[in-house]
């Protein structure tokens, strides 16, 4: 199955980097679902959860506010803050 | 020439400051590492930021000028500069460095431009609030490792500023982190906000949540955060790195000064016993003549 690479980096540093096989991120007009090989897209982000799928394993990362980048099948996430729960 | 037991003392207060320094550069290395990773780690998150940003306005054909007025560029006659200084010294020529080349900004623009000062650390607030009277701000006790957050009020207070229109153009200036021993100051523009050439990346296509003009609106704001952020972060690992160098000169030039101490200290050790020997041999002989 298809993977995509996800970084969320926050100025204190990066939380999470690696592959995943799909996020649901917290965006500003709604909840968002982004799959491998999504279109380029770029949507700031309100402060939640974003829910990480790896191998049907889920993890969930507090975020407070921020941008989501995709961009060749890269998932950049600046975030104001974020945390691992 | 002083005597054996001045020359002790004196070795002895030699060896406690030897002591107190070499235990600050301990200290200063481990917040220097710290530190350097973490300036690093917002260099980073700022040129992605930075990355983003002109992937955006060359999406938008040119037409920002207007949308936005963090873009706008003006004719600058009311200039903020920002002054980001250490807030303790014994870091070496740092502050000095950093206020000469304040200084200098001050004195070239001052014929042509109202310039205000927003001093971040109490070295540069000190020093500039001697020589100018246009102080604008003064932020302190940030600590070593300050949030995002923290700076918020700096990027509030010039942010407002430059939109109400009380200053056309935004400068900072800091110790860019180079490496261990060395350190530069740089002034840089910080508004209006130049978005980076485009990069070579393909950036074609965005799709925008919510729209461009939304996702500009407030990445912006959030730039000139980060921006500030690294501008204190590396100021930070630039003055522990001079810090932790001051130190470990310090700690050499003492160890050097009480070797030279404990030479001369044992010349005259020495010459006294051979001069004791002596009044012994002139003595016995003077007995026996």
């Amino acid at each position: 199955m298809a993977t995509m690479k996800l970084e969320i980096v926050t100025a204190e540093g990066t939380v999470y980097s690696g592959e995943v096989d799909s996020i649901v991120a917290p965006g500003d007009s709604g909840e968002l679902g982004i799959l491998p090989n999504h279109a380029p897209l770029l949507t700031s982000l309100k402060s939640g959860n974003l829910q990480v799928t790896n191998n049907g394993n889920r993890e969930i990362i507090t975020i407070g506010g921020g941008f989501l980048e995709m961009l060749a099948n890269t998932v950049t996430v600046l975030a104001d803050s974020a945390e691992l729960t | 020439m002083p005597s054996l037991r001045q020359i002790r003392s004196r070795i002895r207060s030699v060896q406690n400051t030897e002591k107190i320094t070499r235990a600050m550069q301990m200290v200063a290395s481990v917040k220097m590492r710290r530190a350097q990773l973490a300036a690093m780690a917002s260099r980073s998150y700022t040129e992605k930021l930075s990355t983003m940003l002109s992937n955006l306005v060359s999406m938008s054909d040119g037409d920002l000028d207007e949308t936005n007025p963090l873009l706008e560029v003006r004719n600058e006659e009311n200039v903020t500069l920002i002054h980001i200084t250490p807030d303790r010294g014994l870091c070496g020529a740092l502050p000095g460095n950093l206020n000469r080349q304040a200084n200098d900004f001050l004195r070239q623009s001052q014929e042509t431009k109202e310039i205000s000062v927003v001093t971040v650390g109490r070295k540069g607030n000190d020093y500039l609030s001697r020589i100018t009277k246009k102080l604008d701000g003064f932020f302190t006790g940030l600590g070593d490792r300050p949030n995002l957050t923290d700076i918020n009020p700096i990027a509030e207070l010039v942010v407002d500023a430059f939109i109400q229109g009380s200053t056309d153009a935004v400068y900072i200036g800091y110790a860019e982190f180079v490496n261990t021993v060395n350190q530069t100051p740089v002034l840089k523009r910080l508004l209006p906000i130049e978005p980076a050439e485009i990069s070579t990346q393909e950036s074609g296509g965005f799709i925008y949540e919510p729209g461009p003009m939304e996702v500009i609106d407030a990445l912006l704001p959030r730039y000139v955060g980060a921006k500030i952020y690294q501008g204190i972060r590396e100021s930070i690992a630039s003055e522990e790195s001079a810090r932790m160098v001051a130190m470990r000169n310090a700690t050499d030039n003492a160890n050097e000064l009480a070797k030279d101490l404990k030479l001369q200290a044992n010349k005259i050790r020495q010459a006294s016993i051979t001069a004791e020997l002596l009044d012994i041999i002139s003595g016995t002989l003077s007995i026996e003549g």
